[in-house]
């Protein structure tokens, strides 16, 4: 998984979102695989960054999270999903006052 | 690409142990063919059953790598790919439908698995590639072999069938270009 963690992209060279969007929707490797007709051990590869996808399974995969391809894969590290929706990194306190 | 999560007790999910079983594999393969001439020589002028046995267990662990069947630990390599879609069930009963429609869901292959099938064939080819090359040129050079006995001609062919056959498969199948504008 290289979901906003310092991790490298894999042999892909490609930052993906795939287990983050599968955990916070509960589904399982075989579940998204069953969705994407591929086996589950692409799903794996995927979410490692081993294996980079065709542009046809990767807008699969943005339609399948209703969500723009860009939001999934990625060339550059990601920043956390929480991050990105509170807007900045969480600072210290004491040097905000 | 790879059917089973271990084999013979060995895990298969670590490419390290995977490893270790293929260099097993290519010694144990190594051996049987080590020992087939000299089985072969022993027991010339009596039926060979020992010679024979040993060919079958070559065979039998040249099958258990799989990619040619459906019992290995490779997936077949034959599988339907997301390019051809969906099989002609014309002219089957519903029971044989539903058991093709489930034996093709199981061996289908994905794109990933279609994109490693055809990169692991071209490492192999380019790689006989460089053994047949010397191969040839040895056989045709020294007679002692016997191999000449085959026909030169042939031998020739089949090096010149090995260089030049994918490009021309890639020549037959690409599609029609633009012209440049």
């Amino acid at each position: 998984m290289s979901s906003g963690s310092d991790k490298g992209p894999g042999e892909s060279g490609l930052y993906n979102r795939i287990a983050v969007l599968r955990a916070e929707r509960g589904i399982s490797h075989q579940d998204l695989a069953d969705a994407m007709e591929v086996n589950y051990q692409t799903i794996g590869f995927l979410e490692r960054g081993d294996y980079s996808p065709s542009l046809k399974l990767a807008l699969s995969l943005a339609e399948y999270f209703s969500l723009p391809v860009e939001a999934i894969f990625s060339r550059k590290p990601f920043q956390p999903l929480s991050q990105q929706v509170y807007g900045t990194k969480h600072s210290d306190p004491e040097k905000q006052s | 690409m790879i059917n089973k999560r271990s084999f013979l007790g060995i895990p298969l999910a670590r490419r390290r142990t995977r490893r270790w079983l293929v260099v097993g594999f290519w010694v144990l393969l190594i051996a049987v063919a080590a020992l087939f001439p000299l089985l072969l020589r022993i027991y010339a002028k009596s039926f060979v059953l020992p010679a024979e046995l040993t060919l079958l267990f070559a065979f039998f662990l040249t099958t258990l790598l799989g990619g040619d069947g459906q019992k290995g630990i490779v997936r077949d390599f034959h599988g339907r790919t997301p390019e051809e879609g969906p099989a002609d069930y014309t002219f089957m009963t519903p029971e044989d439908i539903a058991a093709h429609k489930q034996a093709d869901k199981e061996n289908r292959l994905d794109e990933r698995e279609v994109n490693r099938r055809n990169a692991v064939h071209y490492k192999a080819y380019s790689a006989l590639n460089w053994i047949a090359v010397p191969l040839v040129l040895v056989a045709v050079a020294d007679r002692s072999l016997g191999l000449v006995d085959l026909g030169q001609s042939m031998i020739l062919l089949f090096l010149f069938i090995i260089q030049a056959l994918p490009q021309s498969i890639l020549l037959w199948t690409e599609p029609d270009m633009e012209e440049p504008q």
